[in-house]
């Protein structure tokens, strides 16, 4: 009998069942997903592989999909925690409406992103004003990171927020009575006890604004070797029917977001990472 | 040393009403009260943890009512101490010296000697997580008092341990205060706990102080019927009162009347100190003393003394030594007489 095992209550028979039947439930969805990618791998061919490993355009799209999804990660952080924070400690007229605006972008269809980042850029006055002012975002690189920030603070922000609500607010008063200001006690007490949250969160934002596709296509199109991304690459080679060179594109995508959230895990063994 | 007048804050519908508190300087002073009570919260008001709404705090002669908690002096240890997870033993201690920018080498010095103080010198390169809970109050403690803070608050310190440990730490708690001097406010709701540590208390109930004194006093003379079950009073009674013959006055508990040393009137709450009921086998009571027959219907040992319990015109419970109850060979049914001297009766307010 394993330690694990020691540490469980004792069963009589039909109790043995419970585990055994949600095991099968857990075990049809992972071999659905396994199942689906295993025929992506079946699909491809050696060719599509040397066009993937070689192609200029697909090396510059990977490129693009990392320096701007690190970028936007980067972003996301700076404004979860002092978000997160907030919304995790202060009481204040609107909050819930804060709260549940911050989790709206999880919830926008892609293309709506797209669109509604579109029509604020192209069809107000505040949006013309910005791009006519040296920002520019529509159809340029700069609006990716733009895009992507869009679809993943929220994610960031929502872990920074549960990691904050964990931390004992004594800690922080402690910490007062100790000489501490406000912001001192943030600093040497707060944040490096929610640093597993706000790193989770980080992880999440990265591998969500990696995998963004839609609203890219609509706020900053896919120009080749300028806003084109991995996603985008993948919708571009299978419109023009090189299918094998979509899934070798579409795997890499997979492999390299699958490694994310292992290492997640991995950290999350630890007092590191929370998720 | 502290001086609380006026207090009031409110959060919720629960409200502190207008405490009035004075603790003097290298005193040790319980705040006493049940669950609920709003000892903690006081404390968080004297810490500067809360804004208070009315009334002024002063420590040291100065008021620090608008002064931010850092700017204090006060030392706070909060219930189940709130130690930083992720610092080790000697970096909690040394989180508020690191704060007041001091050397290294006095920060290493202080917290050495503080540790050692405490005990817990061979802790100092642990991690919290693996501490007991015994550990960890005495690195609490050591946090609170490295700083050398004028006033030292515990909230409920030991409330997280054993007996046997809780009666250890209040020892080390008192031996510390003895060296240090410093006035010390220690919040509990045990009774034992506050005696063996503190000079002098108050009882707090719903957010007001019931009564504040030396300790003897609050539990011979408490002021009124909750601080007298609050003190695990044992024998309350309520009866009719009247004067007496003399300067002191007469109380009706049924068919018995007893002596009291007040004269008061009207319908009264009182109590009699078990230690102060004397029982013998037959009779009669000695002169100035009030009799009461009965059958013995419990005896308990409670370790330091036996636990009595008579039944009768009313129930009274007697603490007597071993050896009185051995003399009076005491067995369950056997027909006593209770004596009760006059200064045992204590009126209480309403």
């Amino acid at each position: 009998m394993s330690p694990r095992s020691r540490n469980m209550p004792v069963r009589g028979w039909q109790s043995s069942f419970l585990p055994v039947v949600f095991s099968l439930f857990l075990a049809a969805f992972v071999a659905f997903i396994v199942v689906l990618i295993a025929g992506d791998a079946l699909y491809v061919n050696a060719e599509a592989l040397r066009t993937v490993v070689t192609a200029p355009y697909i090396r510059h799209a990977l490129w693009m999909s990392t320096w701007t999804s690190l970028t936007t990660t980067a972003l996301s952080v700076m404004f979860a925690v002092p978000a997160g924070y907030i919304l995790s400690r202060y009481r204040f007229p609107g909050r819930t409406f804060a709260d549940a605006i911050v989790d709206l972008p999880v919830v926008f269809p892609p293309l709506v992103a797209g669109l509604t980042l579109l029509v604020f850029f192209n069809q107000t006055a505040v949006g013309r004003w910005i791009e006519s002012h040296g920002l520019r975002f529509v159809f340029q690189p700069k609006g990716i990171v733009l895009c992507q920030f869009l679809i993943s603070a929220s994610y960031a922000i929502r872990s920074a927020k549960s990691a904050f609500d964990d931390i004992d607010r004594r800690l922080e008063n402690v910490a007062l009575t100790l000489g501490c200001t406000h912001w001192s006690a943030f600093l040497h007490v707060t944040l490096p006890l929610a640093r597993g949250g706000v790193l989770a969160g980080a992880i999440l934002a990265w591998a969500r604004a990696f995998g963004t596709f839609g609203p890219l296509l609509i706020f900053v199109g896919s120009f080749r070797g300028r806003t084109e991304v991995l996603s985008t690459t993948i919708f571009l080679e299978q419109s023009v029917g090189h299918l094998e060179v979509a899934l070798v594109a579409a795997l890499l995508l997979i492999a390299i977001a699958f490694a994310a959230l292992v290492a997640i895990r991995v950290l999350g063994g630890t007092p590191r990472v929370k998720l | 040393m502290i001086h609380i007048n006026g207090l009031t804050f409110s959060i919720g519908r629960f409200r502190l009403r207008a405490i009035n508190l004075d603790v003097a300087s290298g005193e040790y002073y319980a705040l006493m009260g049940p669950t609920g009570s709003g000892k903690s919260m006081l404390l968080e008001c004297l810490c500067g943890l809360k804004q208070i709404e009315e009334g002024c705090v002063i420590i040291d002669g100065q008021d620090v009512t608008h002064i931010e908690p850092r700017r204090r002096a006060v030392g706070y240890v909060p219930q189940d101490y709130a130690l930083f997870p992720h610092q080790t033993v000697y970096e909690n201690i040394a989180f508020g010296l690191r704060r007041r920018r001091l050397d290294r080498s006095v920060i290493q010095r202080k917290v050495l000697a503080t540790a050692d103080l405490l005990g817990i010198g061979s802790l100092v390169t642990r991690g919290i997580a693996g501490l007991s809970g015994g550990e960890q109050q005495r690195v609490a403690i050591a946090r609170a008092i490295v700083t050398e803070p004028k006033v030292l608050v515990l909230d409920e310190p030991v409330s997280a341990l054993d007996e046997s440990m809780r009666r250890e730490i209040c020892g080390e708690l008192r031996r510390l205060h003895r060296q240090l001097g410093i006035a010390t406010l220690h919040v509990c709701h045990n009774r034992e706990e506050a005696f063996s540590v503190a000079d002098r208390g108050a009882v707090l109930c719903d957010g007001g102080v019931q009564q504040v004194g030396t300790m003897p006093e609050l539990l011979r003379q408490p002021r009124n019927e909750f601080v007298a079950r609050f003190m695990c009073c044992e024998n309350l009674y309520e009866g009719d009162a009247a004067p007496g013959d003399s300067d002191g006055g007469v109380l009706r508990l049924g068919p018995i009347t007893l002596t009291a040393p007040v004269a008061v009137m009207g319908k009264m709450k009182f109590i009699v100190r078990p230690e102060k009921v004397h029982l013998a086998r037959c009779g009669p009571a000695p002169p100035q003393h009030n009799e009461v027959h009965g059958t013995l219907a419990a005896i308990v040992d409670c370790g330091a003394y036996m636990r009595l319990e008579m039944d009768g015109p009313v129930r009274l419970v007697s603490y007597l030594s071993h050896a009185a109850v051995a003399e009076l060979e005491a067995h369950i049914g056997q027909q006593v007489i209770a004596a009760i001297r006059s200064d045992a009766v204590h009126v209480l307010g309403s």
